[in-house]
């Protein structure tokens, strides 16, 4: 990946945003060997700018002190938009308590002035579009497009490194659609019903197959409420099967869970939508 | 008109100041110039003039960014000193600590003579 985005470094544009002159000249000398370099010289000018270009900036370079609106506050402004909170940000300043304030608001990175040599800055920026955009390439593939729900891969992956150690009680649940196959219609309605039952948001949840979901949640006393409802604005001939593993034992492997889960899916009675694990 | 050597005998670190414009003797002293219409300088001293002392704070602050970045060490030292004692909000007489930094910028500016 290293390389595409070496040889397609150029092409990349970079907003520098700096009051004072001499040093929009300084970066832009510096920058402009690397990347297309355009400038503001405060912050009203550069939201002005990230609104009306069509073309996405790759990076902001952003000073903090600057009149009219100050940088603390184009940060503010960028995370607040849709369009452009995936920028990143490297704030250039020489107070250290505000380096602390604007990565906390959500900036990347600084660089401390004065500037240090100009490769040094080189290399910050080149780290830190190539997360930015690696970041993006994942969030571009780690959803499912028709439900919005992660993909087994990086289900897999989140259930065990950022997920398993999640304070409390959690259950891992497998739904299995079975009958009819299901239309598109009937998997969104899937996705649309775990999300409102704030499963993905208080856990995280996927699209293992065409007609099955994992769930790793918070643990509730009683599924049948909920899937029993599902179940009722199902079409006719589309059987829902739930499995439930309770209050995993966070000390075993996920797979695991989801085993017990999958185990409890099989036997779900006739009648009945959901089977608890044993 | 500024040269290398004059902003050595100055004090100033040029050779750190050049490899910072990777080694574009042209484009260093061209942003020097740039300094001498630094609207900043004028605006400390009205600042420290009228005791506003979180305007003098701002243009100061600004000053040292660009004066570090050229590495225009004596000025660049003066903007620290004063830069340090605003932000403490030290009560005292700003005058002389400024008028040091313009008589360092006039001399800067009696280069291009």
């Amino acid at each position: 990946m290293n390389q595409y985005l070496q040889a397609n470094r150029h092409r990349r544009k970079v907003l520098v945003v700096d009051d004072e002159m001499v040093n929009r000249e300084l970066l832009t000398a510096i920058l402009s060997m690397n990347y297309n370099v355009d400038c503001a010289s405060n912050g009203k000018e550069a939201l002005d700018i990230l609104h009306s270009t069509q073309e996405t900036y790759s990076l902001i370079l952003l000073d903090l002190l600057m009149p009219l609106v100050s940088g603390f506050e184009v940060i503010e402004a960028c995370k607040a938009d849709e369009k452009l909170k995936e920028i990143p940000i490297i704030v250039m300043t020489s107070e250290k308590s505000a380096e602390v304030r604007s990565i906390r608001m959500g900036a990347d990175d600084f660089i401390a002035k004065p500037y240090r040599m100009p490769e040094v800055i080189i290399a910050r920026c080149e780290r830190i579009i190539e997360l930015s955009e690696e970041k993006a390439l994942i969030r571009s593939i780690e959803k499912d497009p028709l439900t919005g729900l992660y993909i087994k891969l990086f289900f897999d992956a989140y259930v065990s490194r950022r997920f398993s150690n999640m304070r409390g009680n959690m259950d891992s649940l497998m739904i299995r659609l079975e009958g009819a196959q299901p239309t598109d219609e009937v998997l969104k309605m899937i996705a649309d019903m775990i999300n409102d039952a704030q499963m993905n948001s208080k856990g995280i949840a996927c699209r293992a197959d065409n007609n099955i979901f994992y769930i790793y949640c918070r643990h509730r006393e009683n599924y049948e409420e909920l899937f029993d409802q599902m179940q009722r604005e199902l079409p006719d001939g589309i059987r829902l099967k739930v499995g439930v593993c309770v209050k995993v034992d966070k000390t075993a492997p996920s797979e695991s869970w989801f085993a017990k889960a999958q185990s409890a899916c099989d036997s779900v009675a006739d009648g009945k939508t959901v089977c608890y694990a044993e | 008109m500024i040269t290398i050597d004059k902003l050595k005998e100055f004090g100033a670190d040029t050779d750190e100041g050049l490899s910072r414009c990777y080694g574009n003797e042209g484009l260093y002293l061209r942003l020097m110039n740039m300094v001498l219409t630094e609207s900043n300088f004028d605006k400390l001293k009205a600042a420290v003039e009228k005791n506003d002392l979180d305007a003098a704070f701002e243009s100061v602050h600004a000053l040292k960014g660009v004066l570090g970045n050229l590495s225009l060490t004596p000025m660049y030292d003066k903007t620290v000193e004063i830069t340090e004692l605003l932000r403490s909000r030290t009560e005292m007489d700003y005058m002389p600590l400024v008028n040091d930094l313009l008589a360092m910028r006039d001399e800067l500016a009696a280069m291009n003579d």
